[in-house]
């Protein structure tokens, strides 16, 4: 099995404890609006275009990509699956990184090559590495999984539990931590917004709470609108004592993805930035109303 | 007319003694327009620093070492005397004494290494001189006998004005009096007195005018007087703390006149930590109390080395790391589990090898018994690719290893020619040095010392590594099909096909990178430069060393053609052991960089890197341990600049915004508004390059 991904990211420091190498797996089950990472929204590979890093804009008479294509204006519009052949020549052609792909196929030997070279980091700092996205559980890891727990690595998964329920089943006892984002609880709120069904993220987590509680890792982000509304809150606070969660960690999401969104053809919107105030009062809210402990990461 | 009258006015300055004073004055009010080079600026200065002027003056009819003690005298008797009220130490370097004597053209002084402060605590000159009549006045030197006891005396007579001086203006002050009445004369018999007697002797060597002298391992050699004091109850720790704290505070006066080619660039290195024959580490409460007092005072002189090795506490590096926080750019690491091994295999002995300090950067010496001229010249490293490519040479070559063959031959007969050069240096008689590094025999500048070894910098490897590898994927992915391509691209400065700009500065691998091929090619290209100076003797009997670094970087870039590495005409040359192009992250580096062979190449064995100031603020405790993981792995010695990009960008638009920015430049810490533009420019850019590490 090949895993297609975006990005193997060495020394993260936010992706689980310690030092980590981070996979980014492209292809995602649901659409958060402010998705930062909206190259692995997509499971095919797709052509990415950075206008301001052309050339040309600098008035350079560069010509790679012209061998392969007519205008750089025309790589939206192409038929992706006629062309993604050439994709992989694609990467590496252009010299200032404005034009590529996301999206590249990755082996589980190859991933390992790239493990050991910070294996004794780990080790001794801790650490391992992380299954991001995307959403990981969208692929069958179980193999993988297996294999590295046989190599003593230590194994995250950064999931939105919108996946498919025998992938989650088949990865228990093989990942130390599931770093589970709880987003937008109400059924038509997620279904219209996300594009997702909530049953499937509680279903799924039911499995995970019974099976593996305490490696579960909590994290709500904040957006205003989206997930910081007084109904979402409060379904926040619900969810929270049902399952008895004891330690959540809160973020405010940034706006740092403007440009990969532009460059891959989308329409960016700005995102308000939830007030520190506000964030600082919902730790407050949350640790008096229930027994769950709040840390506001600052990423 | 202009250059006639130039001569004239040397040979006229000369014909009456004047000329050293002149070249010493000018220095002078250079810094203090900030380093800045505008001729009517210094001049203006030049009038308004008139009145600071004493001259030291004396006779010279054949000049000798003995010349260089007379002088010395001269200043001692000379040199104004300044206190302030709430100083508790007296120091006082007068930097506007300026010599008035005769000496023969293209001398170099004698500076960058670390003198024996440990010897004047523990026997005073009083015991210096009885030394020197036994062992100088028998060895039958006789002009180098007196000159030492002429330095002796000469000391003598200055700790007298001094203490005369504290007595008739500052009667109050009877610790600070009751002190002068020992030190430095006679053994230091507090803690009180060895500070007070390193200072002296300190600022001493500053009016003698030897630059960048290092102040030694300040924790190992303060620590007897200190617990003793302690456990007579002569003061507490506060006590102690307080007055170390005045004592580095103190140190730090003169900073402008002590800089010497940059502000900032003073060589007042202390040298805490490190372990002993045994493994056991020897760090102690002083070395905790200098790292605490650093982190307060934010100053960015003096500066801290850090010796680490396995069995460092996690106290010391807890502290160590909080003070790296502080963004002042210090403490730098230097790994002894590989120094240590590396100075002996190169012959220092055992015993020495345990005590190493660093000169103004990082470069490793004996402390009390070296010579050792780390920085005698630089070896730029494009310069035998260019040569390669001047010559033309190069159309037969089929390929990538042909070329590497011929770089690397035409390398061996640069750094042939630069030892050539080095060996027609000659040095200026040094009779305080020699007094303070145990020479009794014959002067320092006559290889007197213990150790006699010589350091050449290198500069350019980055580049040199990357500008191969380019061919190298040039070639073989066709884009280009002979060498003649890319001597037009460096010909033409790039600017007829930046597309090939890019390309060479983004694409394929890159120095600094975890990858087998550049490893190797980096370690070969290293040893052939070791085959040609490993066995060659210096004129003093010495060795050659060389090493990883140099602060060139930015001069010798400015006369340098556009290389293939992506780097244009005039543009800076890569910094130490560090990417110069490429974003790679801390873990690629490190594996790299400890991958490279130290062995016989430690003279500046430096990786360079730089840290966002909030990621490495959130992030203490992991870069603790991951700086640990690097020096197990076998990392030498680490420079971490720690920054926020943002904020050096908005220090150039509004520098009073940040009048107290300090950053890393070379191995020192400087004020950012103080740097040249070329310099300020170089950090930001590097600082972006590292900017996208913070995830």
């Amino acid at each position: 099995m090949k895993i297609l991904v975006t990005n193997i990211q060495r020394f993260s420091l936010n992706d689980g404890p310690g030092i980590r190498t981070t996979i980014f797996i492209k292809g995602c089950s649901i659409r958060c609006p402010w998705c930062c990472n909206p190259e692995n929204q997509s499971p095919y590979p797709e052509i990415f275009f950075n206008r301001k890093l052309c050339l040309r804009e600098k008035k350079v008479n560069c010509e790679r990509c012209l061998i392969s294509f007519p205008t750089p204006e025309d790589f939206f519009t192409f038929n992706k699956e006629k062309y993604i052949v050439k994709f992989n020549n694609l990467n590496g052609l252009c010299p200032t990184e404005a034009l590529g792909v996301y999206g590249r196929e990755l082996g589980l030997e190859e991933l390992i090559t790239i493990l050991k070279k910070d294996e004794v980091y780990f080790k001794s700092i801790g650490g391992g590495v992380t299954f991001s996205g995307g959403e990981p559980f969208l692929y069958d890891l179980s193999y993988w999984l297996k294999e590295l727990k046989k190599l003593n690595y230590n194994i995250c998964i950064e999931t939105s539990l919108y996946a498919p329920f025998e992938n989650l089943k088949k990865s228990i006892g093989l990942v130390d931590l599931y770093i589970v984002d709880v987003k937008i609880l109400s059924p038509e709120k997620a279904q219209k917004i996300l594009k997702g069904d909530v049953n499937v993220f509680f279903r799924n987590l039911e499995l995970l709470v019974k099976l593996c509680k305490n490696n579960i890792l909590f994290r709500f982000p904040i957006v205003d609108g989206y997930t910081y509304t007084e109904e979402n809150i409060r379904l926040l606070f619900h969810f929270i004592n049902n399952f008895h969660v004891k330690y959540i960690e809160i973020f405010s999401i940034h706006n740092l993805a403007k440009d990969k969104y532009l460059s891959l053809g989308r329409e960016y919107k700005d995102y308000p930035t939830v007030r520190k105030e506000n964030i600082e009062d919902l730790k407050r809210q949350i640790e008096e109303k229930t027994s769950c402990k709040v840390n506001i990461l600052e990423i | 007319m202009k250059v006639y009258f130039k001569k004239f006015l040397k040979q006229f300055l000369s014909s009456i003694g004047m000329l050293e004073a002149a070249k010493k004055y000018y220095q002078l009010c250079i810094k203090d327009c900030n380093f800045n080079r505008d001729r009517n600026k210094i001049l203006f200065q030049a009038v308004k620093n008139i009145k600071k002027i004493t001259f030291a003056k004396i006779r010279t009819e054949n000049y000798n070492v003995l010349t260089e003690a007379i002088l010395f005298k001269e200043i001692c008797k000379k040199a104004r005397l300044l206190m302030n009220r709430q100083e508790i130490f007296f120091y006082y370097p007068d930097f506007f004494i300026l010599p008035w004597y005769r000496t023969p053209q293209n001398l170099a002084t004698i500076g960058n290494l670390t003198i024996n402060y440990g010897d004047v605590l523990n026997k005073g000159i009083s015991g210096l001189k009885r030394d020197i009549e036994e062992i100088t006045q028998k060895s039958g030197n006789e002009i180098f006998f007196k000159a030492l006891l002429e330095v002796c005396n000469a000391i003598e007579i200055y700790s007298i004005r001094v203490r005369n001086f504290v007595e008739k203006n500052f009667p109050d002050k009877e610790e600070l009096i009751d002190s002068l009445y020992r030190v430095p004369l006679y053994p230091a018999k507090n803690f009180f007195d060895a500070l007070q007697s390193i200072l002296i002797i300190n600022s001493l060597l500053w009016m003698n005018g030897h630059p960048l002298i290092g102040l030694g391992r300040l924790d190992q050699i303060l620590y007897p007087f200190y617990l003793e004091d302690i456990k007579n109850g002569r003061i507490s720790r506060e006590q102690g703390k307080m007055l170390l704290k005045e004592f580095l505070r103190a140190l730090h006066k003169g900073f402008k006149y002590k800089s010497n080619a940059l502000p900032g660039d003073t060589g007042q290195v202390i040298v805490l930590g490190g372990k002993d024959e045994k493994g056991v580490d020897k760090s102690n409460e002083l070395t905790i109390f200098i790292l605490d007092i650093m982190k307060e005072l934010k100053l960015p002189d003096p500066k801290i080395v850090l010796r680490v090795h396995q069995n460092t506490p996690l106290e010391v590096w807890k502290k160590a790391v909080e003070l790296l926080s502080e963004g002042l750019g210090y403490p730098l690491f230097s790994n002894d589990d590989v120094l240590i091994p590396a100075l002996q295999q190169y012959g220092y002995e055992v015993k020495d090898s345990y005590d190493y300090v660093v000169s103004a950067c990082w470069e490793p010496h004996i402390p009390g018994v070296s010579f050792d001229q780390n920085n005698v010249e630089n070896l730029n490293l494009l310069e035998p690719l260019i040569s390669i490519f001047n010559s033309g040479n190069f159309s037969d070559i089929k390929s990538f290893n042909e070329l590497v063959e011929m770089y690397k031959s035409e390398l061996k007969v640069y750094t042939f020619s630069l030892l050539q050069r080095i060996k027609n240096i000659k040095f200026k008689p040094a009779p305080l040095l020699s007094l303070l590094t145990r020479c009794r025999e014959k002067d320092i500048s006559d290889g007197g010392a213990k150790y006699n070894h010589m350091g050449i910098l290198t500069v350019g490897l980055s580049n040199t590594i990357d500008s191969l590898l380019n061919i190298k994927r040039w070639i073989e992915s066709g884009v280009i099909t002979s060498i003649n391509e890319v001597k037009n691209l460096t010909d033409t400065n790039f600017q007829d096909n930046l597309v090939m700009l890019f390309d060479a500065r983004t694409k394929g691998l890159k120095f600094g990178d975890d990858n087998e091929e550049v490893i190797a090619i980096s370690n070969d290209i290293m040893q052939t430069i070791l085959s040609v100076i490993e066995n060659e003797i210096n004129p003093l009997g010495g060795k050659y060393k060389i090493g990883f670094s140099s602060p060139a970087f930015v001069d010798l870039g400015k006369s340098l053609p556009a290389t293939p590495d992506g780097r244009q005409a005039k543009e800076p040359l890569g910094v130490h052991i560090s990417p110069s192009h490429g974003r790679l992250t801390y873990l690629q580096l490190f594996n790299f960089s400890s991958k490279l062979n130290y062995k016989k190449i430690f003279n500046g064995a430096v990786t360079d890197i730089i840290i966002e100031a909030s990621f490495l603020k959130k992030n203490q405790h992991i870069f603790s341990e991951l700086f640990r993981v690097f020096f197990k792995l076998g990392g030498a010695q680490l420079q971490c600049n720690v920054l926020n990009y943002k904020h050096l960008l908005e220090a150039i638009e509004h520098p009073e915004k940040y009048p107290n920015l300090i950053v890393r430049v070379w191995g020192f810490s400087a004020y950012f508004k103080d740097l040249p533009e070329e310099y300020k420019q170089l950090i930001i850019k590097r600082a972006k390059q590292y900017e996208n590490f913070s995830y």
